[in-house]
C-alpha cells in the first residue's frame, strides 16, 4: 500500500482511476494523513477551476467570431427580402431565374463553398412535409393537433430579426444559420414571415404567421435532404424550385411582400 | 464539406472562447486569440487530417498561438486579468467579489506558470478534458499530463492559496507579470 504519488492522488480527485484503484487510493488514504494533505492540494486546483472561467459557456459567442467562421460579411444583403421578394414573386412563373443563379453564385463565392455548388445543383429537389425532418419539427415548434407555435428562439428570431440578415441565435439552440427571409402581410391581417434555418437534419425552411396573442403560428416547415448550402446560398437555390412554402404563400399574401423599412418600423412596433 | 468544418468550428466556439479565457485570463484578449485560431484553422484546413478530432486540432492550434504570443508578448497581454471579473453572476456581492478576487488569483497564478503546465491546467481543470485528450490534444504521452498537470497545480496552490482560506491567497512577493 504505503506511497501514494501526488499523480496518484490527483488521479483520484479528477476522477480518472478506475473502480479498484480507487478503492486502494480510499484505503491507502485512511492511513496516511500527510496524503490527506497532499490530497487537499488537487482539490482546490481541480476540475471546480472551470465555474472560475464559465462566463463563455453562459453568453452568446459574439457575432464577429461566427461571422468570421462562416466566412461571410456581417450582412448579407440589407435589401435582400425587399427585393428578392418581389423577384421571388414574379420568379414562381417562369422558372429562367437568371437573377437567381447570379446571387447563388455570389454566395457561393462569399462563402467559398465552390464545391458546394455542384452538390446543389444536381440535387433533386424534392421537398417532403414530414419525411425528411420530423425531429426539426419537435426542435423548435411546439406542436399541437392543429396548431404549431414557434419556440422560444424562433418566436425570438421572428419577432427582432430582420429578413435577409444571418439571425443570432443561443450557441445552445440546435438551429443555427438561422435567416429570415420575408415578411408580408396576410389576407387575414396577420403578418407571415417566412425564414431558414439548419436544424439537426438538415435544412428547414418555414412559414409562421403572427397572432394577435404575441404567438408565431407555424403554418409550414419543410426539411430539405441537401444540407451544407451556406443559408444564402441554399435559399437562392431553393428560389429557383418551388416549393410547397410557395403555395401556402401564394394562398395567404396581399399585395406585395414588405420592404425593409415597412418590416424595420413592425420590428420596432412590436409587430402592432 | 466545408460547410460542415464551419458549422463544427461554430459549435466549438463556446468551450474553444473558456479555454483562451483561462489561457489569457482576460476574456477580450481570449477572443482575440480565438479569432486567429479561427483564421489560422480556417486558412490551413488542408493541414487537418480528416478522420482525426477537428476540434482537439483547433484546440492545439489555440495553444501553439498563445505560447507563440507568450513568447513575443509575454507582458502585455497579461496587464489586467480579472478586469471583467465585474459581470460574474451572483445576487449578493459578497460572493461576486470572493468570485472575482479568485478569478484574478487563479489567472495571475496560471500566467505564472510556464505555458506547458497552464496549458495543461486549462484542459483539463477549466475545459474538463480527460488526461488521454488532453495528452492528445498537446501530443505528449499521459504520463507527461499527469506529471505537469501535478507540478502545475502544486505551483498554483501556493501561487493561489487555499481554497478553504479562500480570498486571502498567499501570495508571493510576485506582484504580476515576470516571475522567477
Amino acid at each position: 500500500m504505503g506511497k501514494l504519488t501526488d499523480e496518484t492522488l490527483m488521479a483520484f480527485v479528477d476522477g480518472e482511476l478506475d473502480a479498484a484503484e480507487q478503492e486502494r487510493v480510499r484505503q491507502a488514504l485512511a492511513e496516511d494523513g500527510q496524503a490527506v494533505e497532499r490530497l487537499a492540494i488537487f482539490k482546490a486546483t481541480g476540475r471546480n477551476l472551470a465555474l472560475l472561467y464559465d462566463r463563455p459557456m453562459r453568453e452568446a459567442v459574439p457575432s464577429h467570431l461566427i461571422e468570421l467562421v462562416k466566412g461571410v460579411p456581417p450582412t448579407i444583403e440589407p435589401a435582400f427580402a425587399k427585393r428578392e421578394g418581389r423577384r421571388w414573386l414574379s420568379w414562381k412563373k417562369d422558372r429562367g431565374v437568371s437573377w437567381g443563379f447570379g446571387t447563388f453564385a455570389r454566395g457561393l463565392a462569399a462563402t467559398g463553398a465552390g464545391a458546394i455548388l455542384l452538390g446543389v445543383l444536381a440535387y433533386d429537389p424534392i421537398w417532403t412535409t414530414k419525411q425528411n425532418a420530423p425531429d426539426d419539427q419537435t426542435a423548435e415548434a411546439t406542436v399541437r393537433d392543429d396548431v404549431q407555435l414557434a419556440g422560444d428562439w424562433l418566436r425570438n428570431v421572428l419577432d427582432t430579426a430582420p429578413s435577409g440578415k444571418a439571425a443570432l441565435v443561443a450557441a445552445s439552440t440546435e438551429a443555427s444559420n438561422v435567416l429570415p427571409v420575408l415578411t408580408f402581410k396576410a389576407g387575414d391581417g396577420r403578418f407571415c414571415r417566412q425564414y431558414e434555418f439548419d436544424g439537426t437534419q438538415g435544412r428547414v425552411l418555414g412559414l409562421a404567421c403572427r397572432q394577435t396573442n404575441g404567438d408565431w403560428q407555424v403554418l409550414k416547415q419543410l426539411g430539405v435532404a441537401a444540407k451544407g448550402a451556406g443559408a444564402e446560398g441554399y435559399s437562392t437555390a431553393s428560389g429557383s424550385n418551388r416549393t410547397a412554402i410557395d403555395d401556402v404563400v401564394d394562398n395567404l399574401i396581399e399585395g406585395d411582400v414588405l420592404g425593409s423599412d415597412d418590416e424595420a418600423d413592425l420590428i420596432e412596433s412590436d409587430w402592432r | 464539406m466545408d460547410d460542415e468544418i464551419r458549422e463544427c468550428m461554430i459549435s466549438f466556439l463556446p468551450r474553444l472562447r473558456r479555454f483562451a479565457y483561462a489561457l489569457t485570463g482576460d476574456a477580450d484578449a481570449g477572443d482575440d486569440l480565438v479569432q486567429d485560431t479561427c483564421v489560422r484553422a480556417l486558412t490551413r484546413l488542408d493541414q487537418w487530417q480528416a478522420g482525426t478530432s477537428l476540434e482537439s486540432w483547433m484546440f492545439r492550434i489555440a495553444q501553439n498561438l498563445w505560447r507563440d504570443a507568450l513568447r513575443s508578448r509575454r507582458a502585455t497581454l497579461m496587464e489586467a486579468p480579472g478586469d471583467d471579473a465585474h459581470e460574474l453572476a451572483g445576487a449578493d456581492g459578497r460572493i461576486v467579489v470572493d468570485t472575482r478576487s479568485r478569478l484574478r488569483a487563479v489567472s495571475e497564478g496560471l500566467a505564472e506558470l510556464p505555458s506547458e503546465q497552464s496549458m495543461v491546467v486549462a484542459l483539463v481543470c477549466i475545459d474538463g478534458r480527460s488526461y488521454k485528450e488532453a495528452a492528445d490534444i498537446l501530443e505528449v504521452p499521459v504520463g507527461t499530463v499527469m506529471s505537469r498537470l501535478a507540478r502545475a497545480r502544486r505551483a498554483l496552490h501556493v501561487l493561489v492559496g487555499d481554497e478553504a482560506s479562500g480570498h486571502s491567497p498567499k501570495r508571493e512577493e510576485t506582484p504580476n507579470g515576470q516571475a522567477n
